[in-house]
């Protein structure tokens, strides 16, 4: 009877102390272009992006013009951001309810650039604690992947395949 | 002889202008304080024209330079940059302000609830109307 009891308290503050869903409105997603002419970095710190605890699906999206360029310059409109204003990244996070404390993991989805849909699977760090999770990692993606045109004239400005590094901080979302 | 002089002019040339634009910097990052805003909006007016139909607000208001006025509901920071969410009571959605380094002093001044105005630049709607670049205006 006693194992009982405490078996259904357990449970029971198990399910209060569960959250649903984690968000941040300020996530930041950064992109690095290397060449031996010029390197180009740009920073976003507007990133919006929501966790599904339940099932570790993962939604991100980006303002293209919230990125702000070290060289104020470089802020070149090769994505069309008038045409398309926003980066959306729907995936899963691999093995989310078995992830405890720091580890590392995969997040698989599709990242969609200029209306471009793109099957990714992006290494990252993940840290875990009761109100927070925290996403870390980068990986890289080739402009040509989504028909970006670089004109002939900054050809060697700029890299074909660019990195991008992430690094969201997630609480708990209170509707 | 004249393909030399030509050529020469042209490096010259080159060289002029690249050093022009390391040292002239265009007015969207640095002369935000100096620039008229494109429009000059309420907190309440900014999020219902993107609620009622995101494209059009977007259209009007992204990559322009808007004088915002509104309640403070919220002041943070993030990696020592200040961040201030204006809101409507009536409204899910709020105004999100990354004001630029400099603007820390003047936040000192406000806190939750007080009246602020704020330039920037708007970059669009998520979950909120985003803007970056932000000033405060006195």
């Amino acid at each position: 009877m006693k194992i009982y009891t405490t078996l259904l308290v357990l449970l029971l503050t198990i399910s209060i102390n569960a959250q649903d869903k984690y968000f941040t409105k300020s996530g930041n997603v950064s992109f690095f272009s290397y060449t031996l002419v010029e390197d180009i970095k740009a920073d976003n710190n507007q990133v919006l992006s929501i966790i599904d605890a339940k099932n570790g699906e993962i939604v991100i999206k980006i303002l293209m013009r919230s990125f702000q360029f070290k060289k104020a310059l470089m802020q070149e409109n090769y994505i069309e951001s008038h045409k398309y204003p926003k980066a959306i990244f729907k995936g899963t996070i691999n093995n989310f309810e078995t992830l405890d404390e720091i580890k590392e993991t995969e997040i698989i989805g599709k990242l969609t650039i200029r209306g471009i849909e793109k099957e990714v699977i992006i290494k990252t760090n993940i840290e875990r604690q009761k109100n927070k999770i925290s996403l870390k990692g980068d990986f890289s993606v080739k402009v040509s992947d989504f028909d970006i045109k670089i004109p002939a004239v900054v050809s060697k400005n700029i890299s074909r395949t660019i990195k991008i590094s992430f690094d969201l901080n997630y609480k708990p979302y209170k509707s | 002889m004249k393909f030399k002089i030509f050529i020469s002019t042209l490096i010259l040339l080159v060289v002029i202008v690249m050093f022009l634009l390391k040292i002239y910097k265009p007015q969207t990052q640095v002369g935000i304080n100096k620039t008229e805003p494109k429009f000059r909006v309420s907190t309440e007016e900014l999020i219902t024209y993107f609620n009622l139909d995101e494209e059009l607000g977007d259209k009007k208001f992204s990559n322009k330079i808007l004088q915002v006025k509104g309640i403070i509901a919220d002041i943070s920071t993030i990696k020592g940059k200040s961040i201030i969410t204006l809101k409507e009571e009536s409204n899910k959605a709020s105004v999100i302000c990354h004001l630029k380094p400099k603007e820390q002093n003047k936040l000192l001044k406000y806190k939750k609830n007080n009246l602020i105005v704020i330039k920037g630049k708007c970059t669009g709607f998520l979950l909120d109307v985003m803007m970056i670049n932000c000033v405060i205006i006195d």
